[in-house]
């Protein structure tokens, strides 16, 4: 007998395209066919329930990272000569701001950092509850 | 589904029947909490919301609450104590320069529970049954749900009830609309209540609020290092 084909779905976007939509990989590629329909569909289903843990774990992840307070340190000299002296000898520009990206400080010191991918996450305003505030 | 608890008015009832005539509202001042406190006032002689701050003397936070004791809780005070997070933020030197660490050290703030200010606001009001409301939803997360269908909307272990838990998006426009309540401006700005130090929230206080964020500052003056991070690393 003939085994029925399936047509997998497309989703219309709600409107709001979703945080991390198109960035999650299709899990069902590339799965061995199995013959079994029970069997493949135990199979699909599990593929799926792993994916729902792997991109827990990445949100979990990505949350910690954009929310973890350990991304900067604080240089602290003497006094402001030595911290001048600091500065014109390493080349980094500070323009007489406390804060310097340590993207570059690396770069003069010839330090090869790891990639980030740490991103900022937009507020998410649901307009009914928006409506409801005041002003 | 009958595992899941009674709903929320039959909560509220249980819950007033047997701990008597008062109940503290655990108030963050959003939606969620909003709802509870509705669900929750006209049952017990006597309610008292508190409130946890993250940041002592935030204008804009404040000034929700005041409205809230006027349009919500009938003239009664929302009592405001520090929330753990706070102390806790301290101790661990977040956001703090050098020159504070030897304050920080020689203060030893204590660290406490949710549970401990919870006991104080109890004694505080000579009410030592009453148990905490909050808003929580079975519909906040599937996690959520799975523990309300374990463990009930009422544990009497932590003194605590669930009065909305069966509350889906529509019951939470009607309680407020129908109550006329204005939610705060946090709804407007970072999408729900202000609850952290990270540039979800820092940004937009720094844009509608400056005094506020002044404010921060005093109290968190490397914050600068979240939004340089944030306005000048990540465009």
């Amino acid at each position: 007998m003939k085994r029925p084909t399936f047509t997998r779905p497309k989703f219309k976007s709600p409107g709001a395209k979703l945080a991390h939509e198109g960035t999650v990989k299709d899990p069902l590629k590339g799965l061995p066919d199995i013959e079994d329909p029970a069997g493949a569909a135990e199979q699909e289903l599990s593929q799926v329930a792993k994916s729902f843990r792997e991109r827990a774990a990445q949100e979990q992840a990505r949350f910690g990272d954009v929310t973890a307070c350990g991304y900067y340190i604080v240089l602290v000299f003497q006094n402001e000569d030595q911290c001048d002296a600091f500065a014109d000898a390493s080349g980094v520009d500070h323009k007489g701001e406390a804060f310097v990206d340590g993207r570059e400080l690396a770069k003069v010191m010839g330090i090869e950092l790891p990639k980030a991918e740490t991103k900022i996450s937009k507020p998410n305003i649901n307009r009914d509850y928006a409506s409801l505030t005041k002003g | 589904m009958s595992n899941l608890p009674p709903p929320g008015p039959e909560i509220v009832k249980q819950v007033r029947k047997e701990t008597g005539r008062s109940t503290l509202i655990g108030f963050s001042g959003g939606k969620d909490s909003i709802c509870a406190a509705l669900a929750v006032r006209d049952e017990f002689e006597e309610t008292v919301p508190f409130f946890l701050y993250l940041v002592p003397g935030l204008e804009f936070v404040d000034e929700h609450l005041d409205r809230c004791e006027k349009t919500i809780f009938r003239g009664a005070k929302i009592e405001r104590f520090p929330h753990p997070g706070l102390y806790m933020w301290l101790n661990s030197g977040i956001f703090q320069p050098p020159d504070r660490w030897p304050v920080i050290k020689a203060a030893r703030l204590p660290e406490f529970e949710y549970s401990d200010v919870h006991s104080l606001i109890r004694q505080k009001y000579n009410c030592p049954k009453a148990f905490n409301a909050t808003g929580v939803m079975a519909a906040d997360s599937p996690v959520r749900r799975i523990s309300i269908v374990q463990h009930g909307a009422i544990l009497k272990g932590r003194k605590e009830y669930f009065p909305v838990w069966d509350y889906k998006k529509r019951d939470i426009m009607a309680a407020l609309q129908s109550n006329k309540i204005t939610l705060p401006v946090d709804y407007r700005i970072f999408g729900r209540s202000f609850d952290g130090l990270d540039a979800r929230f820092i940004l937009p206080i720094k844009k509608h609020f400056p005094a506020d964020y002044s404010k921060i500052l005093e109290w968190f003056p490397l914050i600068e290092a979240e939004v340089f991070r944030a306005e000048r690393m990540m465009q």
